[in-house]
């Protein structure tokens, strides 16, 4: 079985909730996409097909190649004025085995708490709306055919997807948005997630959540990663708070929806609202007002604070220095490394300071290269990251910070952070090599906490000792 | 933003049009001080928001030092016909509590008396 996501065509009210496009709206803090997903690895579907368009830069950033959910994802096209099914037209042996096929915003909820039930065999279930939003899941080859055909999906003798435990809600508008994050928020979303993350009383509590005991959490509500409720404030019931949101001091929550990175300033009620970052939305007609007072609502974003902009000094000037005195011994050692075919830069994709990727060269050495002494002493002196270093004064990079980010690999832990540097020293230079994206992630988020002036140049001195005591006895793990 | 003053069934009744941020509320506060001290016989004041189409926390720290005054004289002073947007931010800001809110002006007059 396989799944076809026709996300490609644009909807215009999802503007109001933010750059993302519908398939990305956060349902009960999770994009729908997700949801298709799960649905997917239920139905034991391995491999999925995005069909994108609107967004799709955003989509392919998000789902990767999938095996985040086990699933493998291929991506493809189609122009907007093409009918949905033309793209399963195109290679119908591809859906013979089974296929679940999605066209527009819905959503799939589930009515039983135990999931859907299995399909019968040769059955085909479909949904269609007058708006053009469609779904169907054929189990065979013969249900296939009546599905490209069309003929059963207009005589209407199609079953329903009720029998199967599920009701596909359309997310048309702001107010359907509001509306399913409710209906989540009342307590339906243990249903979509695993035990240990669904509390008893039906709210869901993300990561480094901070709820200081006068705060008051009425449930059900949905928290997600790294919010902070400050004292006296109040949230619930029925609240959909996105990952790093703030709400401060004797705030009220209740029936609203906020956004990821949000402020809740002190004192402001929300009642039946939508907020994403300093817009306030009535979920009932979309209409919004962008507030001016920052101490009532405001977006967080990713701030440049005194400290940082010393730590960029600083980091620019040991680069500007090592660089210098790496510059020769650089020139000389990678060529004879080079002639002696022991190792070589390579090109490698990685996120950079700005949202978007960049090239960053990274040393490899040749199999066996590491046992020649001077490809030791090139890891010895930092020649590696000599390239880094002339990207650093450049302003590609920062002195000291994260590691820089693989793509696509290391997308999630790029979306998770709040802030980014990008830099030549890191963690993983001061212990001699990167690890486990796991690993790679917590360093990352500890940073983030803990970055400073002291911090970096303790980063600074651990790589460069390191790196020196390797020069007689091996490299660490490079 | 514009003001405009006049008395309706001895109501004082304060027509306010544009935005109400902190660009105007200085001049607003000043027109409105000396059109009262013109007035000393007024004692409940009406403040039309038909016409404004946004309101910051300036606006709204305006508002309240016009309550301030009008309640210093023994009076009292009602907002009427808030759009949908002054609304929202009257909502999350809890400004409800403090302003009896009219749907329109004549609304207001009538429970001033």
């Amino acid at each position: 079985m396989r799944t076809v996501l026709h996300v490609g065509a644009p909807r215009k009210w999802t503007g109001v909730l933010g750059p993302a496009p519908w398939s990305l709206v956060m349902l009960g803090n999770r994009p729908l996409l997700e949801y298709w997903f799960e649905l997917s690895v239920d139905r034991g579907v391995t491999d999925v097909h995005l069909v994108l368009g609107d967004g799709a830069d955003r989509i392919e950033s998000y789902a990767g190649d999938g095996s985040r959910w086990g699933l493998r994802i291929q991506y493809s096209f189609l122009r907007e004025d093409r009918h949905p099914l033309t793209f399963l037209r195109r290679n119908p042996a591809l859906w013979r085995d089974g296929l679940l096929f999605l066209s527009g915003p819905l959503f799939p909820r589930r009515l039983l708490a135990a999931g859907p039930l299995p399909p019968a065999a040769g059955g085909l279930y479909t949904h269609c709306e007058p708006g053009g939003n469609f779904c169907a899941l054929s189990t065979d080859a013969a249900s296939l055919d009546l599905l490209l055909a069309g003929e059963e999906l207009a005589a209407g003798g199609a079953r329903s997807f009720a029998e199967i435990g599920l009701e596909l809600n359309p997310v048309e508008s702001v107010s359907d948005f509001f509306a399913i994050n409710m209906q989540l928020a009342h307590g339906e979303m243990s249903r979509y997630l695993a035990p240990g993350y669904g509390a008893a009383d039906g709210s869901c509590v993300g990561y480094n959540v901070v709820i200081p005991p006068s705060a008051a959490v009425a449930p059900s509500v949905i928290l997600g990663n790294h919010c902070r409720i400050c004292p006296m404030a109040s949230v619930g019931p029925c609240a959909v708070i996105g990952d790093h949101v703030l709400v401060d001091r004797q705030a009220e929550l209740e029936n609203c929806v906020v956004l990821a990175g949000t402020y809740i300033g002190r004192q402001v009620e929300l009642r039946d609202k939508i907020v994403s970052g300093r817009r306030l939305i009535d979920p009932s007609d979309g209409e919004f007002v962008d507030l001016e007072d920052t101490w009532l609502l405001a977006g967080i974003q990713p701030s440049i604070t005194t400290e940082d902009l010393f730590r960029a000094m600083i980091g620019w000037l040991l680069a500007c220095v090592f660089l210098c005195l790496q510059l020769v011994p650089f020139a000389m050692l990678y060529t004879v490394l080079r002639l002696t075919g022991r190792g070589c830069m390579e090109s490698v994709t990685v996120h950079g300071r700005r949202r978007g990727l960049v090239q960053m060269w990274h040393f490899r050495p040749i199999a066996g290269g590491l046992d020649f002494f001077v490809v030791r002493l090139f890891y010895a002196l930092g020649l590696d990251l000599t390239p880094r270093m002339a990207g650093a004064v450049c302003g590609k990079w920062w002195g000291c910070g994260h590691e820089p980010l693989r793509a696509p690999e290391e997308n999630a832990i790029r979306d998770e952070l709040t802030t980014y540097y990008p830099a030549v020293f890191s963690y993983a230079t001061a212990r001699g090599g990167s690890g486990e994206s796991a690993l790679t992630a917590m360093e990352a988020r500890y940073y983030v906490e803990n970055r400073g002036v002291w911090e970096d140049l303790r980063i600074i001195r651990e790589a460069l000792a390191g790196r020196m005591k390797t020069v007689f006895g091996g490299v660490r793990n490079p | 933003m514009a003001v405009t003053f006049h008395v309706k069934d001895q109501v004082g009744v304060v027509v306010v049009t544009g935005t109400l941020t902190s660009v105007g509320v200085d001049a607003f506060r000043e027109q409105f001080v000396a059109w009262w001290n013109s007035m000393p016989a007024l004692r409940n004041v009406v403040v039309d928001l038909t016409g404004v189409d946004f309101l910051d926390s300036s606006g709204l720290g305006s508002l309240i030092a016009l309550l301030k005054r009008v309640s210093e004289r023994g009076g009292d002073m009602k907002i009427a016909g808030l759009q949908k947007k002054v609304r929202m931010v009257f909502e999350i800001t809890r400004a409800f509590k403090v302003f009896d809110i009219f749907d329109n002006t004549e609304e207001a007059i009538k429970a001033c008396g």
